[in-house]
């Protein structure tokens, strides 16, 4: 039974990474497009 | 849409594959419990393969076309090969330590191949971001992504061509792979964790890939922000 806990935490710490992973992504992939979503900036104050 | 639909299937794949491979398959006869860590392992051990196959193409890409897609493609390749590489390695030592009683030995000719392997794209990401210059980074990333690549196939024959700590291949050949030295249900399992990880991997190219895309532009876009200003500028005296 050790063995098989010994096995499945090195399956945990795997899975682990590759979903903080995973979230990280998708987070700044979001911040990315509500960033490029906004106007540049000096666009608002373009000379009149 | 679709993507969002090949996150959700990898989940439930990874997911489904993991309890399989954990409680469903019998644990083997001679290396017990620990023998499960092998279908995680080869299946990262290919996507690493992969990851940096594609790596390696689209560096090539970029080299003859100088198209942000192909430098997007590459840099993708790169950071999830890391990945894949580092759960390789980690998998491996979680493994060797029950089976040959170490976690790692330097004279292991894969051990050692696969070590140099992720500190080399490792060192590929670490020396993009030398630069802001988005076409000096690409280009310097792709001619270590092509030399990189090179120690894709040494580590694969390592244990063909040298003697070490590390097994044989399992499937060498077309006929090992049709007839393989290893129970249909083993066989099985790591198609069916292959196929989960293929899925997230695929996932995690696309995504990183558009957040390239998307950090290209946001530089662009910074990099003509500061260019308006100056060109507008009154002159001096004026």
């Amino acid at each position: 039974m050790s063995d098989l806990v010994f096995v499945a935490s090195a399956y945990g710490v795997i899975l682990g990474v590759v979903a903080v992973y995973a979230v990280t992504l998708s987070r700044r992939l979001a911040r990315a497009r509500s960033a490029m979503a906004d106007p540049p900036p000096g666009s608002a104050s373009a000379p009149e | 849409m679709a993507t969002r639909v090949l996150g959700i299937s990898a989940l439930a794949a990874i997911t489904a594959a993991t309890a399989v491979a954990l409680f469903v398959v019998p644990a083997d006869l001679n290396q017990g419990e620990a023998q499960r860590i092998m279908y995680l392992h080869v299946a990262a051990a290919w996507l690493a393969y992969l990851s940096f196959g594609v790596t390696a193409a689209a560096s090539a890409w970029w080299l003859i076309t100088r198209g942000q897609r192909a430098d997007a493609v590459a840099l993708a390749g790169a950071e999830v090969g890391v990945l894949c590489t580092a759960a390789t390695i980690w998998a491996g030592m979680m493994w060797g330590r029950p089976v040959w009683g170490t976690f790692w030995q330097w004279e292991d000719p894969r051990l050692t191949t696969t070590a140099i392997l992720l500190a080399s794209y490792v060192g590929y990401l670490l020396i993009r971001r030398l630069t802001d210059d988005p076409v000096r980074r690409a280009t310097r990333g792709a001619v270590i992504g092509i030399v990189a690549a090179i120690n894709i196939p040494i580590v694969h024959f390592s244990v063909v061509w040298w003697r070490g700590l590390h097994q044989g291949p399992t499937f060498v050949s077309p006929d090992t792979i049709l007839n393989p030295p290893a129970p249909g249900q083993f066989v099985a399992t790591l198609l069916l964790m292959l196929g989960a990880f293929s899925l997230a991997w695929l996932w995690l190219v696309i995504t990183r890939y558009r957040l390239a895309r998307l950090e290209w532009a946001a530089e662009d876009r910074a990099r003509r922000g500061r260019l308006v200003p100056l060109a507008t500028a009154p002159e001096a005296g004026s």
